[in-house]
């Protein structure tokens, strides 16, 4: 009975003090490495890599179906993020070296650069 | 007592573990997230590596348009790509190119077969070269495309079937020349790669010395070596499986049999000093038999390689070739008969070259003879230098000496009976020792 009436006093909830402490800790931690995290992910994003590198893919298969070698850039919109797929192509002797680079636009993001050499007998 | 069990200080427990479970689920994301990004970059690396070796291929088309040799290595690097390393050599009637592409850990080796552009003349139906006869079209005769013939032109039909005037069956141009006019074919490649072959044989690394039936259980026991002596028979009876030459190279001094649906692949070479059988729905690919005898495929068997044969090769009973199938016969031959037999067959397609030499004094002219008969049909090239039998429905191009017939008691004829000849562009590569031309392209990329 003495054991019951210690436990009953000393279960009390935490005090706003209490609770005010706790959520200013975890803020003060938690905000700047949320921010760093958010940053991180932006930049690594495995999901941008996959899309700039599919991207690039297709367009270099269409440059080379087509036989189309013309600079250009486009921009193509996937799932409300944009990207833009730059098209160069460099003639050496009798080859042509076709660079495909496809990077999302407005965001510090690496792009992936695909490089393939036709053989080409023709002017550009 | 009182003391154990207050929570003061529980502020900083909770806090810690709080933030030990939010670092635990940050951790889990960022492994899961690099994880992520070391597959999708190794797939970034491996797109690389493709277009690399892609790029070895194109820079040996390039060389070979410069240099026109038919075995060379070559490497060359892009930057911030990587590197391709290129290795070019004569297979069968074509060039066999082994491109590889290194980025970063990555690596890709395509191999592919290199052609040569068909020249002009190989756009119309028929070239017909030897000497200045008048070629006779006779019964259900009919040739769409242009035709190139002799001087003498083209005649009416003097013997069976009906009769009609000249090139009223002709559905094209007719253009007659002085000239020689039959397209050479390139044996270098042919001779060189024959030299190839002999060089490997001289490094066997395993002689069987009795007739070796390759089934499942057996083939366990010579897979892994990169040629073989079969100093016997060699039955290949697989059933349904695979058998992957890659790169290696079998020897076999008595005859072949490949039966029971066995399935062949891989660029590898079968060299056979007797005859070979190809029967019972089996199905070759890519890889070449050299056969220093006779070759006969029947029994549905589909070849979609190359036949490199001494003597005669004969396809029946619904066998067919297929893709870039090759068949090729240079030998020599003391018999006279068909050196290219195509019998009873529906759906045949790819290349037929015959140029076998008589061993018989005075019967050269008589000799390399090609029969597409009993309403078989074969679309692709045919080159014969010697005389050709067509009672067949061919799509694609003919070129031949002539259509020597005999025709009692002494009379040899210059005729083409119940052929259907349609000239159509079949292949926009045809194998390197078809064409002279200079311009190379992959086989495949059409």
């Amino acid at each position: 009975m003495q054991k019951l009436a210690i436990f009953k006093v000393t279960q009390r909830g935490f005090t706003l003090l209490e609770v005010i402490i706790v959520v200013a800790i975890l803020s003060a931690v938690l905000i700047p490495v949320s921010i760093f995290f958010q940053e991180y992910i932006t930049r690594s994003s495995s999901s941008d890599l996959l899309i700039n590198h599919q991207l690039a893919k297709s367009r270099m298969e269409k440059v080379l179906v087509y036989r189309h070698y013309v600079d250009n850039d486009t921009t193509i919109v996937v799932d409300h993020k944009s990207f833009i797929v730059e098209t160069t192509s460099v003639k050496t002797e009798n080859m042509i070296l076709i660079t495909i680079s496809a990077k999302r636009s407005k965001i510090d993001s690496k792009a992936v650069v695909l490089k393939r050499y036709v053989y080409h007998k023709e002017e550009i | 007592m009182n003391k154990l069990i207050s929570n003061n200080g529980s502020v900083l427990l909770i806090v810690m573990i709080a933030l030990l479970m939010v670092t635990s689920l940050y951790s889990a994301v960022i492994l899961y997230g690099s994880y992520h990004r070391k597959l999708a970059l190794r797939d970034v690396l491996a797109t690389k590596a493709f277009y690399l070796a892609e790029s070895g291929v194109e820079a040996a088309l390039s060389h070979l348009d410069n240099e026109h040799e038919y075995s060379f290595s070559l490497t060359g690097q892009i930057e911030a790509s990587g590197k391709y390393e290129a290795i070019v050599k004569p297979f069968g009637a074509y060039l066999l190119c082994i491109s590889k592409g290194i980025s970063g850990s990555r690596e890709k080796t395509i191999r592919c077969l290199l052609g040569a552009k068909p020249e002009g003349k190989f756009n119309n139906a028929l070239n017909l070269g030897g000497k200045d006869y008048p070629l006779t079209l006779a019964g259900r005769t009919s040739i769409t495309g242009d035709v190139l013939v002799s001087p003498s032109g083209v005649l009416p039909g003097r013997f069976k079937g009906r009769r009609f005037g000249g090139d009223k069956l002709v559905y094209g141009e007719i253009k007659s020349s002085l000239f020689d006019r039959l397209p050479e074919y390139d044996d270098t490649i042919i001779k060189q790669f024959q030299e190839n072959v002999s060089d490997i044989s001289h490094n066997n690394s395993k002689t069987i010395d009795k007739t070796y039936i390759l089934d499942d259980e057996s083939y366990g026991t010579i897979k892994n070596d990169s040629s073989v002596y079969f100093k016997s028979d060699l039955i290949i009876n697989i059933a349904d499986n695979i058998l992957e030459l890659n790169d290696r190279y079998y020897k076999v001094k008595g005859n072949l049999e490949i039966v029971n649906t066995s399935r062949i692949c891989g660029y590898g070479v079968i060299e056979v000093d007797g005859n070979v059988l190809i029967a019972d729905d089996c199905y070759i690919k890519d890889i070449i038999i050299i056969a220093h005898k006779n070759v006969l495929l029947k029994d549905q068997a589909l070849f979609a390689g190359q036949i490199i044969a001494n003597e005669k090769v004969e396809i029946n009973q619904n066998a067919c070739l297929a893709g870039e199938a090759v068949v090729i016969s240079i030998g020599k031959l003391a018999d006279e008969d068909r050196c290219i037999y195509i019998n009873s067959n529906k759906i045949s397609k790819g290349t037929l070259l015959c140029d076998i030499q008589s061993t018989k004094p005075g019967r050269q002219s008589m000799f390399k003879s090609l029969d597409l008969s009993n309403t078989s049909s074969f679309s692709g090239l045919i080159f014969n230098t010697g005389y050709s039998k067509v009672s067949g429905y061919l799509e694609g191009n003919l070129s031949t000496a002539s259509f020597y017939l005999y025709d009692a008691p002494t009379v040899y004829i210059n005729w083409l009976v119940d052929a259907n000849i349609i000239s159509k562009v079949v292949y926009k590569v045809v194998p390197a020792v078809f064409s002279r031309n200079s311009d190379y392209a992959k086989v495949g990329n059409l």
